[in-house]
């Protein structure tokens, strides 16, 4: 988090001070601008989840964000370009990275997932996968950084949503590890029939349907794609109709509506559907790592200095402040509180923005 | 040594590169012979490996950087001997999008293959390549788009070369993750490919008709 701070956040921004050098006017407008647009952000998401399910019957897919540690790497931190070079020159470092990053990662996973457990966590997946990366690089630094913490989810009772956006068929196998149930794997421009003979009988499955055809194809051939996939993958339940990427402004809305009517009306199990619950309902509590492929999670990781979720630990405050007579462990709370707000800003803006 | 080379290309060895192509150049092979006997070829092997699956991305980008290396060296000494490369390609990534990964493939893996690129990076308008086009006389545009929002700037982009005028001298090759041969066709492209290596054959294969 130091780091982030520190190092990072001047760098990427043009208005944070380097730390060491005199501050500035706008540095600290910055901080007080971020900090609070991001509130007014993510405040948002709780009004406009409300309106879509009163007026739309329609619920969030996912609630909480996550990605793996070497797509963080890439993403935000070394560029894709220079995580290919540091994997070539330094694939040492970059490992001891990825693992640096891990408990943090989990933390905002879990803090910022659907506390009823219902929805998954959204694990965007962005190019961690061959041909991105050679099969070694996923065998020796993506996987094994990314699958306790998939597990570590898995424990506490939730879910992750693997978006996994381009092609990830060549993974399927490795993904078979983690347990059934565990996670939803999303298809983009993988073959969604071939996934579904790997993973079908082990996880939910989405997606599948080119957005290239919901942007520009006819109703009709929109309709004939969701029957395609309706027939193929869904009928022994565990899958959820979506588009395979993001859908952006040029998607035509005609062919949402075809989309959604047509899987409402032929998308329709025989059978009562209480029982496909169950697969959701496995991850409460201890069931979860009992009905699994074992998986220690992140057992035996050694404990970063300073605990996830906070920036500077309590031990450091108290010695800067009169001796409390009262309740220590209240005041404490109120400095982990404080802290946490300036922990989700920094992280935030390392994995949402 | 030309087999030191060659290796240096094919393994991504940048270092190695510019010492080799010195000690080559010294012993009297023509730069001309560098980039022809040694430096493409060994691209080509390297796209090969690509599309049979035995190397990835990684590979290839570091294949390009050393390649890179060795045409600081050389491409002045062509230059300055009034060389004429392969032929000339305007690469961009279009209008309104900044995706720019595979566009730098293809600009590397051209270079490589022995073409002149004219890169204008991203979120080029149609005008400003219509202009590379006439200023460079190119013979090839490589278009890459990443987002459906941004596809159809493709398409306003060969409008733009037909306005032009320049439509008729040049072939459009176009591509992208959501591009498909159907929309290639639609917007009247010349062709399109999955993979930067496939772009390398379309642009050889342009070069070879006109000529």
């Amino acid at each position: 988090t130091g780091f982030l701070y520190n190092v990072w956040l001047p760098r990427v921004s043009r208005e944070v001070v380097p730390i060491g050098e005199p501050s500035t006017y706008r540095n600290n407008l910055s901080f007080v601008k971020g900090g609070m647009a991001m509130m007014e952000y993510f405040g948002a998401f709780g009004t406009q989840n409300a309106l879509m399910r009163s007026e739309s019957g329609t619920v969030s897919a996912i609630a909480g964000i996550f990605k793996a540690p070497f797509d963080i790497i890439a993403d935000k931190l070394r560029g894709y370009i220079g995580l290919t070079m540091d994997m070539h020159e330094q694939p040492d470092k970059v490992l001891k990275a990825c693992e640096a990053l891990m408990p943090h990662l989990l933390h905002v996973a879990l803090t910022t997932a659907d506390p009823d457990k219902k929805v998954p966590i959204g694990f965007w997946m962005h190019r961690g996968c061959v041909p991105f990366i050679t099969p070694d690089q996923f065998a020796s630094h993506y996987w094994p950084t990314l699958k306790p913490l998939i597990e570590e989810m898995w424990a506490h009772g939730n879910q992750v949503l693997f978006y996994a956006e381009g092609d990830w068929g060549y993974h399927l196998d490795q993904f078979k590890e983690l347990a059934e149930g565990s996670i939803v794997y999303h298809v983009d421009k993988g073959d969604i029939f071939e996934t579904h003979k790997k993973l079908g009988d082990r996880f939910c499955l989405s997606g599948g349907i080119p957005n290239v055809l919901l942007s520009y194809g006819t109703p009709q051939e929109v309709r004939e794609s969701c029957k395609k996939v309706i027939d193929e993958v869904a009928q022994d339940g565990g899958y959820i109709m979506d588009a395979s990427a993001i859908m952006q402004n040029d998607t035509s809305i005609e062919n949402m509506k075809v989309l959604t009517d047509f899987t409402r009306e032929y998308g329709v199990y025989s059978s009562g559907s209480s029982s496909s619950g169950s697969q959701a309902t496995k991850g409460e509590g201890e069931s979860g790592k009992a009905s699994g492929a074992g998986g220690n999670g992140m057992a035996g990781y050694p404990e970063p200095r300073i605990k996830p979720g906070i920036c500077r630990p309590w031990e450091e405050k108290v010695v800067e402040i009169p001796e409390i007579r009262g309740d220590e462990a209240i005041v404490r709370q109120q400095w982990e509180n404080t802290e946490a707000l300036a922990n989700v800003y920094i992280w935030q803006c390392l994995l949402s923005f | 040594m030309k087999e030191e080379l060659h290796q240096a290309i094919v393994s991504g060895d940048a270092a190695a590169t510019g010492p080799l192509v010195e000690k080559a150049l010294a012993e009297g092979v023509k730069p001309l012979e560098v980039v022809q006997g040694i430096l493409s070829p060994a691209m080509d092997e390297v796209g090969r490996r690509f599309e049979s699956g035995d190397c990835f991305v990684p590979e290839l980008l570091l294949a390009a950087r050393a390649m890179k290396s060795a045409m600081a060296i050389i491409q002045p000494l062509l230059a300055e001997s009034g060389v004429e490369p392969l032929g000339r390609v305007v690469v961009a990534t279009v209008n309104g999008d900044l995706h720019d990964i595979g566009k730098n493939l293809v600009a590397a893996l051209l270079e490589g293959a022995g073409f002149e690129v004219i890169d204008l990076g991203v979120d080029v308008l149609p005008g400003k390549i219509v202009e590379a086009v006439k200023e460079k006389e190119a013979q090839v545009v490589a278009l890459s788009a990443l987002l459906t929002t941004t596809m159809p700037s493709m398409r306003t982009t060969i409008e733009a070369l037909e306005e032009a005028g320049v439509r008729e001298g040049v072939k459009v090759f176009v591509g992208g993750a959501p591009i498909t041969q159907r929309f290639a066709e639609e917007i009247g492209a010349d062709g399109f490919s999955e993979n930067a290596v496939g772009a390398v054959a379309l642009a050889r294969g342009a070069v070879a008709a006109s000529s």
